[in-house]
């Protein structure tokens, strides 16, 4: 790499940096303002006694993971099948995809409420009702992540190697084709993850525990308490991503772009 | 084994058709079944009720003529596709030029994944959170302003405000930065090396490379994303209702009031408002689609 | 079937850490002293508190409980003053200073001085003439058990149920009757605000705050959603 172009990764790297600190940065220290004068700690002491923060935090992680396994075991088969065998599905597929990207959640939110609150389909009280919103929500980031990673390996010929070799197609799936697509699933990941946490509309609508809904509540009531809170949810959010990282890192695919 | 030996990248498998030809198409039901219900019906509700009045449940057209005709309503369209276009555009250059810092502009590698992992997180920080954040910053009484007025220059003499159109496109640009970051990586990633040194080895100077090699490439990603961040920005309103309270004319806002809200609105505007929505991004999805189309052929 | 189950008095609140003077009355709110102070508690399009704040001003405005756009038209000066900040006041924008002036339901400013515990120390004040305006519940006509729904509205409006809300600073709908039988015990009596400080609130009647809200709702992004002065120095 040529030296000058190092100068210029650093200049925009440093702009980015700024650019995303200094508000958060004015949001934690604000929330040391909780007593007066001082600055303290009081706010964080404050929302981790609340019970709610943990209860709600953590069903909301919850959710988020399993949005992604669902997100996972619904598209990664299905994008496998488009690039392998079906590439005339492949428009229609991905307009449906990208169709929550299209739809105002706000409407999205009463059409279901209005389908499910009706037996046969009486689910909108179940969780199932929630995580499939979610997975809906979350499907252009994941379908497009996943389809990119699919892209950039060559398919056909893990696939042929190894039937050739045995494998049944829950093997092929599973256990070739998944950890080669590692990194573009963890981007869809993260993209799913940061989505079911940062979701109101959803979770108040099918009135669910979750945490937006409850910060946004204590928002309502508190000053230095949800400062606090956003900086918290920032911080475990990106630890999650972080362990997320961690947990699906590994040799990119061996059978990567480039021979 | 002759199988695998008489495979070229890119040839068709020289196999006769066969009966997996069917299960192909039932490994595609999953998908189909969970849109159809959680998605596809759901939201035709939204285009059945466009066309139905509120009360009588008549079939009517009365809502798409309106706003066809509304000022206001038209005048909503045009500062969400404005500020959209804005947010994409901007959020799109700066956020190229910070992952493309990143992932080859020969930074330590660990600032590729704290990038990724914070761009992830930021990606979806909006709504109050973020207005309240900015606030905090830049309002009259923000922590960056009372610095600046410490050394001696208050902004807000000099005609700066957070709460317009430009500074909410600013505060947009808090997701839709990471957004393009998050999605143009495998792109950048998708740029051989090899590229790079052979135009370098050709005599090639940086802007020769970047204007006849890197560019052509990347563009129709770039673009492609760059649509992808102008529906994020069209579908977003909290933080815009947060920061501008009643000011600023969004599509978002004025469905959620008719929608939503302590004081009862006319649904069916909001549901036709809605699928003017689905329409413009329609648009926008196809061009989208067409660029797509071109990256392909590079990233092979 | 409905009832009146609590009310609430429009006031205002004020940040004292950033204004010095606070606002008495609808008028002081276009002194210059409040440049991009004054703020509203929700999105006059959809917040039901926000619409009830404009209504609130058209009684000192020349208008009436019949006829609200004299509020509209107070709110457009207010903003061509520029004293109108766009945000949607919250307790921490009135703590960090970005919306220091905010007009919102008594009850509600009594909870946020409550939960600042002075930091920072803020104002209320009752402008003259202000609004009431009611909470109600209602009963649905389809509703399963009706009975079940009657016996808990009987302990809404007992005595237990009225000093229960008002606890929370509202004012239940027989804060009168209570007052008159001397059944508010006296600490709860030495928190709340004397009725003499809001008794020029009026309250409109269901008719008129429909037709006022409808018109507010209505009106506020022409009459009053432009784009911000910029404050001069």
């Amino acid at each position: 790499m040529r030296r000058g172009n190092v100068v210029w990764s650093w200049f925009w790297m440093i702009l980015g940096i700024l650019y995303f600190f200094l508000p958060l940065l004015a949001t934690f220290l604000f929330s040391l303002r909780a007593k007066l004068g001082v600055l303290s700690f009081t706010a964080y002491v404050n929302i981790f006694s609340d019970p709610n923060f943990i209860y709600n935090f953590s069903y909301s992680v919850l959710w988020a993971l399993l949005t992604i396994i669902a997100g996972i075991l619904i598209l990664v088969p299905t994008a496998y099948l488009i690039r392998l065998r079906l590439p005339q599905f492949r428009t229609p597929v991905e307009f449906i995809t990208l169709l929550p990207f299209v739809i105002p959640v706000i409407v999205y939110v009463f059409s279901l409420v209005r389908t499910f609150s009706q037996p046969p389909l009486l689910i909108v009280d179940s969780p199932v009702l929630l995580i499939a919103a979610y997975t809906v929500l979350s499907m252009p980031y994941m379908y497009s992540a996943v389809d990119t990673g699919l892209r950039a390996i060559d398919v056909r010929t893990l696939t042929e190697a190894s039937q050739s070799l045995g494998a049944g197609w829950g093997t092929i799936l599973f256990r070739v084709i998944l950890p080669n697509i590692r990194a573009a699933i963890l981007s869809g990941a993260f993209l799913s993850f940061a989505i079911v946490i940062g979701e109101l509309i959803l979770a108040e609508y099918l009135v669910k525990p979750a945490f937006a809904p409850y910060m946004n509540y204590m928002m309502q009531q508190k000053a230095y308490e949800p400062a606090a809170m956003a900086i918290v949810s920032f911080a475990l959010t990106w630890a999650c991503m972080g362990i997320i990282q961690f947990v699906g890192r590994g040799q990119q695919g061996q059978i990567a772009a480039g021979h | 084994m002759t199988v695998i030996n008489s495979i070229e990248r890119g040839a068709p498998p020289a196999r006769p058709a066969s009966p997996k030809f069917s299960w192909a198409w039932l490994g595609l039901t999953p998908f189909f079944i969970f849109s159809l219900l959680f998605l596809l019906y759901p939201a035709s509700i939204l285009g059945v009720r466009s066309f139905q009045d509120t009360k009588t449940h008549a079939f009517t057209i009365k809502y798409i003529v309106q706003l066809l005709h509304d000022p206001y309503l038209l005048g909503a369209y045009g500062i969400s596709i404005k500020i959209s276009i804005i947010t994409a555009l901007g959020g799109g250059l700066f956020g190229f030029l910070l992952a493309y810092s990143a992932i080859r502009g020969g930074l330590p590698s660990f600032m590729r994944s704290s990038l990724m992992t914070f761009c992830g997180v930021a990606s979806n920080f909006a709504g109050v959170p973020l207005a309240f954040a900015f606030i905090a910053l830049l309002s009259p009484s923000g922590e960056l302003t009372r610095i600046l007025i410490k050394l001696g220059f208050n902004p807000y003499f000099h005609g700066f405000t957070l709460y317009t159109f430009w500074g909410l496109s600013l505060v947009y640009m808090y997701f839709q930065f990471p957004l393009m970051v998050l999605i143009i990586a495998p792109a950048i990633d998708g740029l051989r090396r090899e590229w790079l040194e052979a135009a370098e080895n050709l005599g090639a100077s940086s802007f020769q490379y970047w204007r006849y090699v890197a560019f052509p490439i990347l563009l129709p990603a770039i673009l492609g994303t760059m649509i992808l961040l102008f529906g994020n920005s069209f579908g977003a309103f909290a933080t815009a209702q947060a920061l501008t309270g009643g000011q600023i004319n969004l599509v978002t806002i004025v469905i959620g009031s008719q929608l939503r809200g302590d004081v009862l609105g006319d649904p069916g505007v909001g549901y036709a408002l809605a699928l003017g929505m689905v329409f413009i991004m329609a648009i926008a999805i196809v061009i989208r689609t067409i660029l797509q189309r071109q990256t392909e052929r590079w990233l092979r | 079937m409905w009832t009146g189950g609590y009310y609430g008095v429009m006031a205002f609140l004020s940040n004292d850490a950033v204004v010095k003077t606070p606002p008495a009355n609808w008028a002081d709110l276009l002194k210059p002293d409040y440049k991009g102070q004054v703020a509203l508690s929700g999105d006059p399009r959809t917040s039901n508190q926000a619409i009830q704040s404009v209504f609130a001003a058209t009684l000192a405005n020349g208008g009436s409980l019949d006829n609200a756009q004299p509020g509209l038209d107070f709110f457009k000066k207010v903003n061509d003053a520029g004293n109108f900040v766009p945000v949607i006041a919250k307790p921490g924008t009135i703590a960090q200073g970005a919306t220091p002036i905010v007009l919102t339901w008594d009850y509600l400013a009594f909870g946020y001085k409550d939960s600042f515990k002075g930091n920072p120390s803020v104002t209320i004040s009752y402008p003259s003439p202000s609004i009431a305006s009611m909470y109600v519940q209602a009963i649905s006509a389809y509703a399963p058990h009706p009975n079940c729904a009657k016996l808990w509205m009987e302990v809404l409006h007992s005595d237990a149920g009225q000093l229960a809300w008002m606890k929370g600073y509202a004012h239940g709908i027989q804060q009168a009757d209570l007052e008159s039988r001397g059944v508010i015990p006296a600490d709860l009596k030495a928190k709340l605000p004397s009725s003499s400080a809001f008794a020029s609130a009026v309250s409109p009647n269901p008719t008129q705050l429909a037709a006022a809200l409808a018109l507010i709702k209505a009106g506020w992004m022409t009459t009053v959603g432009v784009d911000i002065p910029t404050p001069a120095p």
